[in-house]
This record gives structure tokens, sequence and C-alpha cells, in this order.
């Protein structure tokens, strides 16, 4: 038998669930129990995250057993820039205000694509599009996102 | 024949000169706000709560209603365009509908919601009216032992939706569950899985899970295959549906329907089933099961009308007996209060112009829906035949103001984040996130019927089999869990699969 | 930390301009904090009031909902503003008072860091029940509760809510025992009530008015100090022999502690003219709510008495929310 491990797939998809459910089990083992008649908080996750755990096992056991698919290279880039242009857009919302988190935001955003370059007609189009977000959300919507943030004392 | 004289009565109401337009307000703002993911409805009612303080009772409620299925609607308009599900009743939408779109075939996919919305409301809305009051006295019969049957039945049906390998189908419901009992145990109130955050004590909100999972996480996706795949600039076919696809989709709106009604009716929860009961129904049954997943039209066709059946046929237990099914309805009941009327069974007979007004202002409303939305199809297709790296930092844009907007807090955010991240790893692993979503919708619910069916028996677990409704749906599972994971149906089910793709 | 930095510079500079702007309070916009989602009892007082104070003070006057952990989130949020007048809290009985008494670790104290304003409204709860169950009077269900121990279902509206405490003290003071059933909310109870799976419930008199007319709830008692005269038939529990369980549910304003006193008096008195006025107390009382709008001074003593009682309560009923 060929140990060397093709069905990647299963293996860390096994290994992401034996996570979510030690996870569970321990922070769980923290919640009254109770009994299957009169169940306590901790029960229902503790069943859950026990059963999570079996299926983790049995998906690793599989990678080893059965051929599978291997799990393709993340695309590191792309996942970066795109959870970072949110960062962004959380730590800048409040202080400087939508308009200039909303630009970084999908500046940032767009420089995950290979695509991206500097466009004269793109960064219009962006300076209406934030206008409008600006309108549509703070002005008819009344989310409450300061147009001038904190820093510049709105 | 009181029904029929209450229908005149609904439709002179609703006819008369501002109703209409109030009708009219309340549907475009509704398909305004579902389209905008992540700003639901409740929110938009709060802050148009005030401006119907003024209006006659019937107005504010027509208008209120007019929002509240507006929404439903225009939430499967993202959906289908770029895989963002603003509203839990479209997360299914989105399975066959982004599909469809990205074939460019969205048009055709908007077409049949469109369609498919406005003969299931048609219906709904004639059900309402003949039998309301019998309806909703079967509602009330269900108590949290059903309703925790019901759930075990919509879980069970929700490994029909997936499509891959059982095992990841089973490990993605269980994720879902676990994820959706973060926040307080109602219960008990103990914090579970909160690691002292204040913002996870009212648990993890289900527009997040969507925009981070399908949103974020499809973007990513699409952007690791930008370099070797053409992802965008699709070629448009026909925008109309064809003889051929109405004779695809009429018997799955029709099942839709059916079904959308009864479940809608449940207070306790029901409605949320209608969309993946249809659509896992329809994978059952259609003649093209092998093409759900990969753009099937019956896939978007009867999830929407059971979803807008359900939307409808929800209103009973509020008009006829005064109990919310849902936040939207929660607050209509507060406007009602507001105005002097006190919610309950009364409201029928005392209030003849209220019940019949909004029930006909609902067909009214569909009708402004389908005139509405059929032309905009159009522009919606070509607004997403722009290339996709000009499209998909707008959708960046829709997703971080909506779930700020969620609880006006820079938490959600970063709660965001993650789970894109998790979204694009579990794509990546092949981890299915329809199943996933109605696991987080039903994990929580389930609980908290079965542990509540527990307090009320006095913790005999014998009442989920002596209750005749509880029954049934247990056997129901029972026999669905056995189709599904009998083997030899397994190979059945592979080898009619590869003959399609052959 | 960050944030604090801000907040405390907030503060600085709110104290340094304390003495110039009182006299022209207020110059901005005013925000009103709804510590829960919109359409509930606590967002219908507050986007009521709102148009009123807005007359008043010449300055728009926005309401802005932060749901969350019973309120937690929003009051919390209201304790780390300026106390400029320029950010408000309007919240319910469970914010002000029962939120301090069945949390240990609350991230705010109702007396300590809020500046209270006054109560908006009360609204009494009453004591219904299935129309199916055996008892029919206070009497019988006391009797009833006597020979059933631990076997009659209480619904509430959640673990912590005032009718699931008001249950406990009824319990506390008649000696009796009944099963707790938390639901989320008030609909949800009401309707499993109605459908009989559950027994008996406290609810607040607006919710259930409209059943109980109709038959589909049957009501023994109001939790009030006078008959409603919604239900004149109907007696109070202290007239139908239990004392010590008069329960109201009430909302009310507070702000950040610090309040300059010139902007508190004005605030106090433009939210309790509010209540008073014509229209909006017409709109309360077709709610079921009592207008109160009582000054600083009544509210604060109220609120240390109302807390005093529910700390008792939550001790004697051993209720943990944690």
């Amino acid at each position: 038998m060929n140990l060397s491990i093709q069905n990647t797939r299963d293996l860390w998809a096994g290994l992401l669930y034996l996570a979510f459910a030690v996870i569970g089990l321990y922070i769980g083992s923290g919640y009254r129990l109770g009994t299957a008649a009169a169940m306590g908080p901790g029960y229902f996750p503790m069943a859950l995250s026990a059963l999570l755990a079996c299926f983790g096992v049995a998906s690793v056991v599989r990678a080893f057993l059965a051929p599978g698919d291997s799990v393709t290279q993340l695309a590191w880039k792309p996942a970066l820039f795109i959870l970072g242009s949110i960062a962004v857009f959380a730590l800048t919302v409040e202080p400087l205000g939508l308009p200039i988190a909303l630009t970084a935001l999908m500046l940032i955003g767009a420089a995950a694509s290979c695509h991206f370059r500097p466009d004269i007609k793109a960064a219009l189009c962006l300076v209406a599009f934030v206008a409008l977000c600006a309108l549509v959300f703070v002005h008819w919507l009344h989310v409450p996102m300061p147009l001038l943030g904190t820093w510049f004392g709105g | 024949m009181d029904s029929l004289l209450g229908i005149i009565l609904g439709f002179e109401t609703v006819l008369t000169g501002p109703n209409l337009l109030y009708c009219f307000v309340g549907v475009v703002l509704g398909t305004a706000i579902g389209v905008l993911p992540g700003l639901g409805p409740t929110a938009t009612i709060a802050v148009l709560l005030p401006i119907t303080f003024g209006l006659d009772p019937v107005s504010a409620l027509i208008m209120l209603a007019g929002i509240f299925y507006g929404a439903q609607y225009g939430g499967s308009t993202t959906s289908i365009l770029v895989n963002l599900p603003g509203e839990s009743s479209s997360v299914v939408t989105a399975i066959d509908g982004y599909q469809m779109a990205r074939q460019g075939r969205a048009g055709k996919a908007l077409a049949t919601a469109a369609v498919g919305s406005f003969i299931a409301g048609t219906i709904a809305t004639f059900l309402l009216a003949l039998f309301a009051p019998p309806l909703a006295n079967l509602a009330i019969g269900f108590g949290p032992t059903e309703y925790f049957s019901l759930m075990i039945l919509g879980l069970v049906a929700s490994i029909v939706l997936a499509s891959g390998s059982l095992l990841h189908a089973g490990g993605a419901i269980l994720l879902g569950l676990l994820l959706g009992l973060v926040g307080a145990d109602v219960n008990s109130g103990v914090f579970r899985y909160t690691f002292g955050f204040l913002g996870l004590m009212d648990g993890i909100a289900f527009v997040v899970v969507a925009m981070g999972v399908f949103g974020i996480g499809e973007i990513i996706s699409n952007l690791e295959v930008e370099r070797t795949r053409a992802t965008d600039v699709k070629k448009v076919h026909g925008l109309m549906l064809s003889r051929e696809d109405f004779k695809r989709i009429l018997p799955p709106i029709f099942r839709g329907t059916l079904l959308g009604s009864a479940l809608g009716i449940l207070p306790g929860g029901g409605a949320m089933l209608a969309s993946f009961g249809a659509y896992s129904l329809e994978k059952k049954m259609s003649p093209n099961a092998a093409e759900f997943g990969k753009g099937a039209i019956e896939g978007v066709a009867a999830p929407e009308a059971a979803n807008n059946a359900g939307a409808q046929t929800s209103f009973i237990p509020m008009l006829t007996l005064g109990i919310p099914s849902n936040p939207v309805m929660a607050m209509m009941i507060g406007a009602l209060m507001i105005q002097g009327i006190q919610p309950g069974p009364l409201v029928m007979t005392q209030q003849p112009q209220l019940f019949w007004g909004i029930i006909a202002s609902m067909w009214i409303g569909n009708l402004f829906l389908l005139v509405l939305n059929l032309p905009l199809i159009g522009l919606w297709v070509r607004m997403i035949s722009v290339p996709y790296h000009f499209l998909y930092p707008a959708i960046l844009a829709f997703c971080a103001i909506g779930v700020f907007s969620l609880n006006n807090s820079t938490f959600d955010l970063w709660l965001l984040i993650a789970f894109g991240a998790f979204g694009y790893i579990s794509r990546k692993l092949s981890i299915e996130p329809a199943p996933m979503m109605l696991a987080f919708i039903l994990g929580p619910m389930m609980e908290e019927y079965l542990r509540r069916a527990l307090l009320i028996s006095g913790g005999d677990p014998m009442t989920f089999v002596n209750r005749p409704a509880s029954a049934v749906m247990l056997v129901f599972s029972i026999s669905l869990l056995v189709l599904v994971l009998a083997p030899s149906l397994r190979r059945k089910r592979d080898v009619a699969f590869e003959e399609d793709v052959a | 930390m960050n944030r604090f930095k801000l907040a405390s510079l907030a503060v600085l500079s709110a104290l340094v301009a304390a003495p110039t702007f009182a006299a022209g309070f207020p110059e901005k916009p005013i925000t009103i904090i709804v510590p829960f989602p919109p359409g509930g009892a606590s967002d219908t007082t507050a986007r009521s009031v709102a148009p009123k104070l807005q007359e008043a003070l010449g300055q728009p006057v926005v309401v802005e909902n932060r749901p969350g952990a019973n309120g937690s989130t929003g009051a919390a949020i209201v304790k780390e503003a300026a106390p400029d007048g320029y950010t408000l809290l309007v919240g319910s009985i469970g914010v002000f008072a029962i939120n301090a008494a069945l949390f240990p670790d609350l991230p705010y104290s109702p007396s300590k860091d809020l500046d209270l304003l006054t109560v908006f409204v009360r609204t009494p709860n009453v004591l219904v029940a299935n129309p199916e169950f055996p008892a029919n009077t206070v009497q019988e269900l006391v009797d009833y509760l006597k020979k059933n121990p631990n076997k009659v279902t209480f619904a509430s509206s959640g673990n912590g809510s005032s009718d699931h405490l008001t249950a406990a003290l009824f319990w506390q003071k008649t000696g009796t025992s009944g099963v707790h059933v938390p639901y989320k909310g008030g609909g949800p109870a009401i309707a499993d009530l109605i459908g009989g799976h559950a027994n008996v419930s406290f609810q607040n008199l607006g919710a259930v008015t409209g059943h109980i007319k109709a038959g589909k709830l049957k009501v023994l008692a109001v939790t009030a100090d006078e008959r409603n005269p919604v239900f004149p038939d109907t007696p109070t529990l202290k007239e139908a022999g239990v004392d010590g369980v008069t329960v109201y549910s009430w909302q009310a304003a507070g702000a950040p502690k610090g309040l300059p006193a010139d902007v508190k008096a004005k605030l106090a008195e433009g939210l309790a003219s509010g209540a008073k006025d014509a229209q909006v107390s017409a709109r309360f009382e077709e709610m079921g709510f009592e207008v109160v709008a009582n000054t600083p001074e009544e509210f604060a003593k109220f609120q240390a008495e109302e807390e005093a009682r529910w700390r008792q309560v939550v001790k004697d009923g051993n209720i943990t929310a944690n």
C-alpha cells in the first residue's frame, strides 16, 4: 500500500473537522452537561463536537485508504489582499469616515486582481461609486457611518 | 361566500388611490433593500415606522407588507447575479442561480425567479384568502415537539442538498450546527463559545456567515483562477424564457408553491425551511437531477416559488392570531399597536378592511414586482457583464457596508474576515456551503425546541413518538435517510450522473 | 486602548468646553442609543418621543439601534460616550435594573455609570393562562401548584426577562413551584400558550389584550397596584391574596454619568414633556402603556429600589444567567 498521500483533500478536511471538534469539546466541557432528559447548556455542543470528531477521524483515515483529490496551492495574494482590505475598512471607517475607508477598501481589494493597473477612467468610476454609496447608505438609509471620521472632528 | 365578499372588499380597499401608491412604494423599497446585500427589511421598517404613525393603519400595513415580500424577492437577485444571499431564503437560489449566471444564463434565472414568485404569490394569496382561519389553528397545534421533528426532517433533507461525498455533507452540517450554537443559550442564559466577546453574545449573524462563505470566499476563489481561466465576459444568451423552459419550470413552481405555502404557515421557523425543502424535493424528483448544482433551471424555480409562497402564508398567524412569524411581523404588530389596534383574532372581524386589504394588496404587490422586475433583467445582466475585476470591488464594498449596518459595529467586519477565510478554505476542501448554512440556521432552533419539548414533557423522550404529527415527520426523516444512505441507490445515482455527462 | 484614549480625550475636551456650550446646548444632533433591535418596546418608545425632543431642543434627534447581550452592548457604548448630552440611552427595566441584578460581570452599572433622566412609561404584567387550564382564579392556581409541584409550565419571553422574574417572585411569595420555560421573546411564548403547549405566563398587558378579548387566553390577575381599566373585572394580585408581586415593566432614558447640571435638566425636561405630549401619550395608552415621566431624582430612587428588589429575587430564586 502506498502511504504517501495523494488524497490531501480528505486529510485537510478531516483535520479541519478535528480542529473544530477539539475546540468544541474543550470549551464545551466547561458548561453544565445535564442529562438527556434535562439537558444543560453543554449537552448539545458536546454531542455535536464528539460526532464531528468522528467525522474528522473518518475523513483522515479515508485520506490514507482511498484515492481522492489533492488540494491545490492556496492563493495567498488574493486572499491576503481581499481579507486585508476589509480589515483596513474596519479600522478606518469610524476614525476616517466612509468615503476614505471605502476608497481604501476598494483599491486594496482591486489590487488583488492581476488585471489591476492605474487607470483614470476606473478612478473616476470609483469616486462616483463611493459618492453614491455615501448618498444611499448614510444619507437615505441612515446607516450610522460618519462621512468625516472622528479624526476630522466628525 | 364570506371570503368572496372579503376579497371584493380587499380589492376595493387597495384600489382606492393612496393605498395603491403605498403598496407600490412598499414593493419598490423592499426590492431595493433586498438587492442591497446585508440591509434587511427589519432595519428599514424601523426607520420608516415613525412615518407610518401619520398614515391610516391599512395603508401603513400595506406598505410594510410590501417591503417584507419585496425584500424576499429582491434578495434572490443578488444571489443569482453575484452569489450573495442577503436573506436566508435565498441561499439555495444561489446554488443553481449563480451557476446559471456564470454560464451566461443570468437573464433566464432572473426571469424564472420573477415568474415563479408571481405564480407562487398568486396561489398563496388565494389560499390565504380562502383558508386563513383553519390553517392558523393548524399552525397553533404545532408545539416544540413537532417543531423539533420538523427540524430533523429539514436536516436530513439538507444532506440531499449536497452534491459531493456524504462524509463531507455530514461534516459541513455538523460544522454549521456547531457554529449556530455560539451565543447565549436560550434555556440557561449561559454564553457559549463567545470567547469573551460582547459581539458574539447574540450569536453570529446569518448575514455575516453568508457574506463571508458565499461572497468573500467566492471572490478569492475566482481571483485564484483568474490567470488560468477567463471567469468573466461570458456570452449572454436569451434573456427570456422559451416554451421549453416553461415546460421545465412549471411543475417545480407548483410543487414549490405547495410546500412553501404549507411550511410558511408555521410561525416557529417553517418559512426558513421552505426554499431548502423545495430544492431538495426537486433534486430527488427531477428528471434532470444530475444538472442540480451546475445550473439547473428547476433549482431556481422551486425554491423561489416556495420562498415567495411561504412569505405570503407566513402572514396567516399574524393576521388571524396576532402571532408574529419573524422580526418583520413583530414590527408590523408593533405598528398596529401604535395605531390602537390590538393584534389578535379579533382583527379579522373587527377590522375586515385591514385584513382583506392586506391580502388583496399582496396579490397586487406581486403583480407590481413582476412588472417592475422583468424590464430590469436586461439592466442587471448588463451590469454583471462588466469585467470581473471591476465588478468584485463593488461586491466587496456592499458586503462590508451591509455587514457593518447589521449592528452598526465594526466587530462584525472582523467576523466577516474570519468567515471569508473559512469560506475560501472550505471551498478548497470541497466542503459545501449550502448544507452548512442550513444547519447553521437550524442548529439553534433545533436545540431550543428539543430542550423545550423535554422541559414541557417532564423529560420524557416518548413525547416525540406519542404526538402523531411529530411521529409522522420522524418516520419520514428515517425513510429519507435510508434512501440517501442506501449504497445501491448511491451507485445508481452516480451512474446516472456519469451518463448525463457523457 | 485606542478607543479608551479617544474617549478620555473626548471627556477632557468636554470638560474644558463645558461652561461655554451648556448655554447653547444643543448645538449639534443628539443620538439616542436603543440597545435592542428595531420594533421592540424600547425602540418604539424612543422613536415616539424623539420627534418631540427634536421640536423642543431645535436640533435633530437620531435613534440608533445597538442591540446585543440583553441590552448590555448598547448600554456599554453609552457609558463610554462623552457626558455632553449628545448621546442618550433609552432602554427597559432590563437595561436599567434587572441586568445589574442578574449578570455578575455586566460591563456597566446603571446607577454608577449612567445619569438617570426619566422613566417614560410603565405597563403592568398580567397573569394569563390557556383557557383549558384547570385553574380560573389566582387561589385555584396556587392550590393547583401546591398539589402539583414542579409540573405547571410558566412560559417567559427569556431567561432573566421581567416576566421570568415575576414568575420567580410569584413562586417565592406563594411558596409554590413551577417549570420555567424560556422563549426567544414574547411572541413565541404567547403562541405556545394559545396552543396549549405551555400553561401559564406573566406577560406585558399590551401584548395579550387582543388574545384575552378574543377568548384565546384567560386572565387571572394584573400585577398592578390598581385594577386596569381595560379589564375592570380582573383583580390585582394583592386583591387575590398574593402580596408583594406588584410588577411593572418600564422604559426609561439615561445618559453617560457626569452631565453638566443644566444640560441634564434640559434633557430630562425635554424627554419627560415629550412623553406627556398629548399625541404621544395617546399613542402610549393605546399600546397599554401608562405615562410616568418622572424627574431624575424620582428615577434615581426608583432605580435603586428596583435593582435591590430584583437582586433579592435573583438570590432567593437561585437564578443564574452566567
